[in-house]
């Protein structure tokens, strides 16, 4: 089954990302995809420029202005939409099945005499994504119409905001992915929330977001009774809501344009904007690449900084290259390294390459000119007179009296930067940990539930301590596995999720506070730590059954506990000490042997007890036992 | 003053506006298409590279408009034009914006309705239509433009011929404030009375 191959999409993408690569693509030419630098012959001879723009269609339920449903004039088809539990993703789901041309109202196919109404929806959506990348939202934005004649664009325009866009001046910080260490913990400089760009992590900024309709989709065919080639239209598409996200080109390697592509695509996603999907098209990526010579940069006085260095060679950029078409992370890679190899050796030989635009072809990893003839369009942009200037009042967040800092209070949800800062700092979990946690978004309210009364249950600080770790832990490696096993299959045979969807602890029919509870009992010493995966296993197997009954009481009826009768263990110990002789003989030896036999003996009483014994406690029991029956002289 | 130029400032704005809503209107989806193979566009330099869709579209837009419809979009095209935009529409613009302020205030605080002709001159005879120069025509409009600049309530009110030989007179109009079209109404319907 599809959902299987797909692991964790984050950890499938590091491990794309982590490994790398230096590209050959000529015999001479190299690129390092880590760091941009172009090499001729192994020494550096230019530096890679990527400035990105990614379009995002908004998960909302209409189109941008024509109040068409996304999910087409026909519901139910056959994804459960009805289902309590159904998600958005079905409907962004449905719409991929969907006939040609049957999600159209009047005015996505510009039938003369609609006006557009701008839609409430897809306003919040993209006021929280700009808030979510840290843009500045003046109050003020207006609409525009771009003009230019293709087939996909009904109106001979499209609607957008060029002059005065929603968001100016935002953010976006990018981890670049850890090689090795999973369990390392924060340095302390990262965990100080450092802003610098260190090996670890880089800020790209934002120009600009604005919203601005999507296009019809153009598809080719052979008619099978012409036997010619057929450019079809396809307008389900037409006039569904999107943000362009445009960059500042600070990005200077083909792998940090696919992380930072990553990142933003998981952050839209954790907010619940964009389903994040770039194999449906629901986030399009172009790339802008362009280099920059390193020429005479070894004999500049290494007192310069690496900002001002990095500034001084990007002063003197060529031509950028947009390229489109790429439905990938990997592809965006490849299209990136193979236009900086491509551009420098152009450069090189004498004629750099020329500003437009080129497509990315799969087949051959190599980006394709589009036009030979390549002239600057004039889009013509005009005001659009139909529709009002957007300001972002009460009317536009819903509720009478509410400004901008209500709307983002109530509505944005903990960014995965904040969330993972918190749970590296309060809790001093791992990078890896915090970014699995987060990776999920209702895992850290888990975590933080089942913490929380986990710490409720425990008496003593120094199991406290423990808490974080533990809980992290078990539901890292436990819970994601049960849920993995046990709901995620039935959930897809349901149709309640496409096979793409990734699992989260959302469907957990276990809670945080049962989960709490567990660890509050492993750390007090009930059970082990062998016995807690079973107890949460049981718990959730037989949620409905157990229902009513605490975790407690469940590990209690089911017999898991740890031994910690002096007694028992005083039993266990007499026997296991009968059972070998001949090592009790080395033990008489004393010293070392001593030492040895009871490391020995400890392991034997512990498999004895089938695992069930209180570590420490069976310990001071054994030596107990131990030198009431073969006392050794002190040396 | 602003008046005067309002003429040339609406032209300006309206052929833009024309010219953008009347792209749709590319018999892709609706209304006249005409097939590329019969129109001649052999000889023509400027269209040698047209794609296969441009020359559908030119052919069904050259066919399907009406003269004046081209001029005006030819105009608002210009116009919007990039090297244009600043000169003219931008200038309309803010024309617009100046215009529609002084009738604002004109109407709120010093009078409350205004009574201009409608027209300047009177109607040609239909068979002088190609005679006439388009501009001419274009300047017959100086007096309603104003009110549609400024997004006024207007009201024409025919009046009696002086000469009852003569079939057709100068039209009065009657500018009010903003929602004040009750008011207009009312002394609409006095002036009517006094024909």
């Amino acid at each position: 089954t599809p959902y299987k191959m797909i692991i964790h999409y984050q950890a499938l993408t590091r491990r794309i990302l982590t490994h790398p690569r230096i590209r050959r693509d000529f015999s001479q030419w190299s690129v390092d995809s880590e760091k941009g630098v172009v090499c001729f012959q192994g020494k550096p001879r230019y530096q890679t420029v990527i400035g990105l723009e990614i379009h995002a269609q908004l998960d909302i339920s209409t189109k941008l202005f024509s109040g068409c449903p996304v999910d087409g004039n026909h519901r139910g088809t056959g994804c459960g939409s009805t289902s309590p539990t159904s998600l958005s993703s079905s409907s962004s789901l449905s719409s991929l099945f969907q006939k040609p041309n049957t999600s159209v109202w009047p005015l996505d196919v510009a039938v003369p005499g609609v006006l557009p109404r701008l839609s409430q929806e897809a306003v919040q959506a993209a006021v929280l994504s700009a808030a979510a990348t840290k843009c500045e939202l003046p109050r003020v934005s207006r609409f525009e119409r771009k003009h230019y004649f293709y087939a996909d664009l009904p109106l001979g325009y499209q609607v957008t905001q060029q002059r005065w866009p929603l968001a100016r001046e935002g953010r976006l910080r990018c981890q670049r992915s850890n090689r090795g260490n999973k369990k390392a913990k924060p340095s302390k400089k990262s965990r100080m929330a450092g802003d610098d760009d260190n090996d670890d992590s880089f800020t790209v900024r934002i120009e600009r977001i604005q919203l601005e309709q999507d296009t019809g989709k153009t598809v080719i065919m052979t008619n099978p009774k012409t036997r010619r080639k057929e450019s079809l239209v396809d307008f389900n598409r037409a006039g569904r809501a999107l943000i362009e996200i445009v960059f500042y080109p600070d990005l200077r390697s083909s792998v940090d344009a696919a992380t930072a592509v990553e990142t933003l695509r998981s952050l839209l996603k954790h907010i619940g904007t964009c389903s994040g999907r770039m194999e449906d098209g629901s986030l399009r990526c172009d790339l802008n690449v362009s280099i920059a010579p390193l020429e005479n940069m070894d004999q500049e006085k290494t007192s310069i900084t690496t900002q001002n260095k990095d500034h001084a060679i990007v002063q003197h950029t060529g031509n950028r290259v947009e390229v489109k078409n790429l439905n990938s992370l990997r592809q965006v890679q490849l299209a990136a390294e193979y236009e900086a190899i491509r551009q420098a050796e152009a450069a090189a030989n004498g004629s750099p390459t020329l500003q437009e635009t080129r497509t990315f072809d799969v087949k051959t990893n190599q980006t394709v000119t589009i036009r030979t003839k390549e002239v600057a369009k004039d889009y013509r942009f005009m005001p659009e007179p139909d529709l009002p200037p957007l300001i972002l009042n009460e009317e536009v967040f819903g509720t009478p009296g509410m400004d901008l800092e209500g709307f983002l209070e109530s509505n944005l949800p903990e960014l995965p930067e904040d969330a993972q800062r918190r749970l590296k700092t309060s809790y001093g979990l791992s990078d890896y940990m915090a970014s699995v946690l987060t990776g999920d978004p209702p895992a850290i309210e888990l975590f933080d539930t089942a913490v929380h009364h986990a710490n409720r249950q425990l008496t003593m600080d120094r199991e406290r301590k423990k808490v974080p770790e533990t809980v992290a832990n078990l539901l890292c490696n436990e819970l994601f596995a049960l849920v993995r096993e046990l709901e995620m299959q039935r959930l897809i045979e349901e149709g309640i999720l496409d096979g793409t969807g990734e699992t989260s602890v959302r469907f957990s029919r276990v809670d945080g506070n049962q989960l709490g509870e567990v660890v509050a009992l492993v750390l007090e010493g009930s059970i082990s730590n062998t016995m807690a995966k079973q107890l949460l296993r049981v718990l959730y197997e037989e949620s409905n059954e157990l229902k009513q009954f605490s975790a407690r009481e469940v590990a209690q009826k089911r017999g898991f506990q740890l031994i910690s009768d002096s007694v028992e263990l005083a039993k266990i110990a007499h026997r296991v000490i009968a059972e070998n002789p001949e090592e009790m003989e080395r033990y008489k030896l004393g010293g070392k042997f001593a030492r040895k036999i009871t490391k020995f003996l400890l392991g034997k009483s512990m498999a004895a007890s089938q695992g069930n014994a209180h570590p420490e406690r069976l310990n001071e029991v054994l030596v107990e036992v131990l030198e009431e029956i073969a006392p050794l002289s002190k040396e | 003053r602003l008046m005067q130029r309002a003429l040339a400032a609406y032209y300006v704005l309206v052929s833009a506006e024309a010219s953008s809503n009347l792209c749709r209107y590319d018999g892709f989806r609706y209304g006249v298409a005409v097939a590329e193979e019969e129109v001649n566009f052999n000889g023509n330099s400027e269209t040698s590279d047209f794609t296969p869709l441009e020359r559908q579209y030119s052919a069904s837009r050259s066919f399907g408009f009406g003269t004046e419809v081209k001029r005006r979009i030819l105009c608002g095209t210009s116009v919007l034009s990039s090297d244009r935009f600043h000169t003219y529409y931008e200038a309309a613009a803010k024309l617009r914006a100046a215009l529609a302020e002084e009738m604002h205030s004109t109407l709120k605080e010093k009078v409350d309705l205004l009574l201009i002709p409608t027209v300047l001159s009177l109607p040609h005879k239909i068979d002088q239509g190609s005679l006439v120069d388009p501009t001419a025509m274009f300047a017959n409009d100086v007096m309603t433009v104003p009110a549609s600049l400024s997004g006024l309530p207007a009201l024409s009110i025919p009046r009696q011929t002086q000469e009852p030989s003569s079939t057709f007179s100068y039209g009065m109009q009657l500018i009010s404030s903003r929602l004040n079209e009750s008011m207009m109404f009312q002394a609409g319907k006095v002036l009517e009375c006094m024909n």
